[in-house]
């Protein structure tokens, strides 16, 4: 199975750090770039592509929610937030997980678990796709 | 509630006044228009009007305790009028007897005494009409009075209420933002980690305990102030700068507690969870004239719009102070240049309570 690409968008420092040590356990995943604001992480996405974002709401200059409203690539989401209230909204984005802080270890990997499945199911769903487009091309 | 007029000394004076100057005046009329001797003259006013005197205060009992609006206006006053004829009763038999026995001597004064029974009666019935109507007036102004102070001990209550639901709560995200914070750091720095517990618990505890309006010195405010920011700090690093400058007059300057938590916490909100630069708060202090003088200033982004909720801390602190002193326009606040102020001025005389 290939690398899992991911971004941390995220404006606490200590949070950074938490989620840059849960993924010491997860050598699949890939940290391809961190940052502390809605704006930046926003054009980083839709300039490194990754498979999957960390997303923080409540953000300086743009809020997570915001940030998918405009996004141009459409990376899976695994929300981090304090805030309870914003979950429903977060599952109707078709996210793949909501974390609330603080989380254990544990939360987590269920987290990324939960992630390598989508993403695996997803690449199966093309492969089929795929494999019919070729079929109806015969 | 107490005796109209045995109640208070003022009453007893007065009553007593009124009581000599009317036996003077009987006196008088004795003397001038029937030339009887000087110790009728003296004695009869005075025992007749003493004793009606100590009887009348009897009538407050009825008036005390056949309230008026309460039963039936016939009921109330047929028992007035039962109560007066005794109190009369009493007093005429009380008083001709004992006249009698002084001055049995003397017979044109008898013959009067005989004589004048019935008008006596007729006039101490007036007397004692009026003094019915003056308790019945007393006693509702009493009442009325009554019911002004539980109104005033209801406001103060109301108020205490409201001052309590004006005690800033702390932000719950805050909290496992913090939370967060910590579990983060037990790995990477388990002395910073416990640093921030204890900072953490120091400055919960300041605002559960101070639930009541309580004041406490500035300085021990600001401690638990400078908690809650060191806290912010290790959360948003060198994104945060406080400057704190305090005049020495300011530090033992009694504040209500945690004044200052929402006006930090929204300096926080609207500076550095907004902005990608470093932003700095600052607290300042000074004496000016009749006030201590806080000033709690932030660096903001006037672009940003401001988002819903705000507003509502500054007016809560607002009204907080205003209920606490009692005075108008001492919390001010104004946005210019990217910087927001909050002004709050504390009236020294509160220094001294």
């Amino acid at each position: 199975m290939s690398v899992i690409k991911i971004i941390l968008v995220e404006d606490e420092i200590p949070a950074r750090d938490l989620i840059r040590s849960y993924l010491d356990d997860f050598p699949m995943i890939e940290l391809i770039g961190e940052f502390d604001n809605g704006f930046d992480g926003l054009k980083a996405i839709n300039e490194m592509k990754p498979d999957a974002v960390f997303l923080d709401v409540q953000m300086p200059k743009l809020t997570g929610f915001e940030l998918l409203e405009v996004l141009e690539h459409d990376p899976e989401v695994i929300f981090t937030t304090a805030y309870d209230q914003f979950a429903i909204r977060a599952f109707e984005q078709n996210a793949v997980d909501y974390l609330l802080k603080p989380f254990s270890r544990e939360r987590f990997g269920e987290a990324l678990e939960k992630l390598e499945s989508r993403i695996q199911s997803l690449k199966e769903v093309t492969n089929i796709d795929t494999g019919i487009e070729r079929i109806k091309k015969h | 509630m107490s005796h109209t007029i045995t109640g208070y000394r003022r009453s007893i004076l007065i009553y007593t006044f009124v009581r000599l100057v009317i036996s003077a005046l009987q006196g008088f009329l004795f003397w001038y228009f029937l030339r009887f001797s000087l110790p009728v003259v003296i004695i009869d006013p005075l025992l007749s009007s003493l004793l009606f005197g100590f009887l009348g205060l009897l009538a407050w009992y009825p008036t005390r305790y056949i309230p008026f609006q309460k039963q039936s206006p016939l009921y109330s006053i047929l028992a007035h009028v039962v109560a007066g004829l005794m109190v009369l009763t009493v007093w005429a038999l009380v008083s001709v007897g004992l006249l009698e026995m002084i001055f049995s001597s003397r017979s044109e004064y008898m013959d009067f005494l005989a004589e004048s029974i019935l008008w006596r009666a007729i006039l101490g019935g007036l007397v004692y009409l009026v003094l019915v109507l003056i308790y019945y007036l007393v006693s509702n102004s009493q009442k009325l009075q009554e019911r002004a102070q539980k109104e005033e001990r209801l406001k103060n209550l109301v108020r205490d209420t409201e001052l309590n639901l004006l005690k800033s709560q702390i932000n719950p995200h805050f909290l496992f933002n913090s939370l967060n914070s910590i579990a983060s750091l037990t790995m990477s720095n388990p002395d910073e980690a416990r640093d921030m517990i204890i900072r953490l618990s120091d400055f919960l505890r300041y605002s559960l305990k101070h639930r009541e309006n309580e004041f406490l010195p500035l300085n021990e405010e600001l401690g638990r102030m400078k908690d809650y920011l060191a806290i912010e700090k290790i959360r948003f690093g060198e994104k945060l700068q406080y400057v704190f400058n305090i005049s020495a007059e300011c530090g033992k300057f009694p504040v209500p507690t945690m004044i200052f938590q929402p006006l930090f916490e929204n300096a926080i909100r609207h500076s550095v969870y907004e902005s990608i630069d470093p932003v700095t708060l600052r607290f300042d202090c000074i004496p000016e004239n009749d006030y201590m003088k806080t000033v709690i200033s932030n660096d903001y982004d006037p672009k940003i719009p401001t988002k819903k909720g705000t507003g509502l801390g500054l007016q809560n602190v607002r009204q907080r102070i205003e209920l606490a002193y009692q005075e108008k326009g001492l919390v001010q606040w104004n946005g210019t240049d990217g910087v927001f102020a909050v002004t709050i001025l504390f009236p020294r005389i509160f220094a001294k309570l």
